[in-house]
């Protein structure tokens, strides 16, 4: 399955050359796992990557370099993995998108009866990450973005003006793009913000004072 | 449009870079990689884990220097990848590529996950797009059976080769300016055209 929201070229450059961390790490590579298109991008990005090992000179490795690593081995030394240490949401966000994750059971925060949200503990600096619930027929009133939003769709769907957003898409906003969504089935988001939205409807004042 | 027709002109009169047999040894290197692989995953074999090794370690250890990773740091890293190649042979998918490409994507996530556990922050390259947002975002509906088919190939190689240098061998603009012996405003206009070029790749063609 492909999706029809995608990061921009220059951000599965950054992510093959191993630029980057954190949410956005997290959210290409979960778009990958939904998009065979980026993913063979990216894996053709790798090749790049491959290439260049092969023209790199050589380090002198330390004395008795192999036969340090064959003992390692054979202990079976820990070693840690490359995704053991992922923090916990990051392994249940993939859950979700695989459709194994049970989402209804997690701690949703209700804001409405038809909007909820876990706020996620982040290290990156300067974003706010948060699980969003919006059920179906649920419309977020118009809003822009203050800076710059990023939403992964774990599953279900929305749209706004620009189209629809399903499982898999990555939808990019700033500031310039106001917009007003609407669930058009139970849907699951991972949004991450620079800065909180910045509601500009009738109720934009109070919005703004109750959600953020 | 203009650089489209431009780029194609480009291909049409650029001449061929690779001649027949280094493609040719290219890929029979590979598959001595692949032999080597397969001979770890299905009998452990220490010989061809060895010779996968003295090929590849001393690269590795280059490739996590050039990260801006001390030596000792460079080992210990080399030898956590090696442990990978040696546990997961089985995972490589022969059919999907060259061998030092699965080894390169092993570093790498070595050294991510390396630079998360001692709070490191992960050197980014400049970006070149308009807005200097973390990401642009693009949309696109792909038409059905659309294939993603090797698309690296159809960069003029004058773009290709600042995008090696600059995403992948770690240089700042200027040192690739340096290394390629053009101007930093050249490497800067290659990069953006690249990006463009890409962009336009991704969506299903120039």
């Amino acid at each position: 399955m492909s999706c029809n929201h995608h990061p921009a070229v220059e951000s599965l450059l950054q992510h093959a050359s191993g630029k980057t961390s954190g949410l956005q790490h997290l959210m290409i590579r979960l778009h990958c796992k939904v998009c065979d298109h980026c993913d063979k991008v990216v894996t053709e990005f790798e090749s790049l990557g491959g290439e260049t090992l092969e023209s790199l000179s050589d380090t002198p490795l330390q004395v008795g370099a192999f036969q340090a690593l064959m003992k390692r081995i054979q202990s079976n030394a820990d070693v840690t993995e490359v995704d053991s240490n992922r923090s916990d949401y990051a392994h249940l966000i993939e859950k979700i998108l695989g459709r194994e994750g049970k989402a209804d059971k997690l701690n949703w925060h209700w804001r409405t009866k038809r909007f909820a949200e876990i706020p996620l503990p982040t290290e990156d600096k300067g974003f706010d990450a948060k699980l969003i619930y919006f059920k179906k027929g649920m419309k977020v009133p118009r809003h822009t973005h203050r800076d710059k939003e990023y939403t992964l769709v774990l599953s279900g769907a929305f749209s706004d003006d620009s189209g629809e957003y399903k499982r898999g898409d990555y939808v990019y906003k700033t500031s310039h793009d106001e917009h007003s969504p609407v669930a058009t089935s139970d849907c699951i988001c991972l949004a991450v913000t620079t800065q909180p939205l910045k509601f500009t409807g009738t109720f934009g004042p109070v919005l703004n004072w109750f959600l953020n | 449009m203009s650089n489209v027709v431009a780029l194609k002109n480009y291909k049409a009169s650029s001449p061929v870079l690779e001649q027949p047999s280094s493609v040719d040894n290219k890929q029979v290197q590979n598959q001595f990689w692949i032999d080597c692989l397969i001979k770890v995953a299905k009998t452990q074999d220490q010989a061809s884990f060895q010779t996968l090794f003295a090929h590849f370690a001393p690269k590795i250890k280059t490739f996590f220097v050039k990260q801006g990773l001390s030596m000792q740091e460079a080992e210990e890293l080399m030898q956590e990848t090696f442990i990978s190649v040696w546990r997961y042979a089985d995972y490589f998918e022969a059919n999907k590529g060259q061998v030092s490409t699965w080894i390169y994507t092993i570093a790498r996530n070595k050294k991510l996950d390396y630079y998360r556990k001692t709070n490191r922050q992960v050197n980014t390259t400049e970006m070149v797009s308009e807005d200097i947002a973390v990401d642009a975002g693009e949309q696109f509906d792909l038409r059905m059976g659309q294939e993603v088919t090797a698309f690296l190939p159809q960069l003029p190689e004058e773009q290709l080769e600042v995008i090696q240098k600059v995403y992948f061998e770690e240089l700042s603009h200027q040192k690739a300016a340096d290394a390629l012996n053009i101007t930093l405003g050249t490497v800067k206009g290659r990069i953006r055209s690249a990006v463009n070029n890409l962009s336009k790749l991704m969506r299903g063609g120039l």
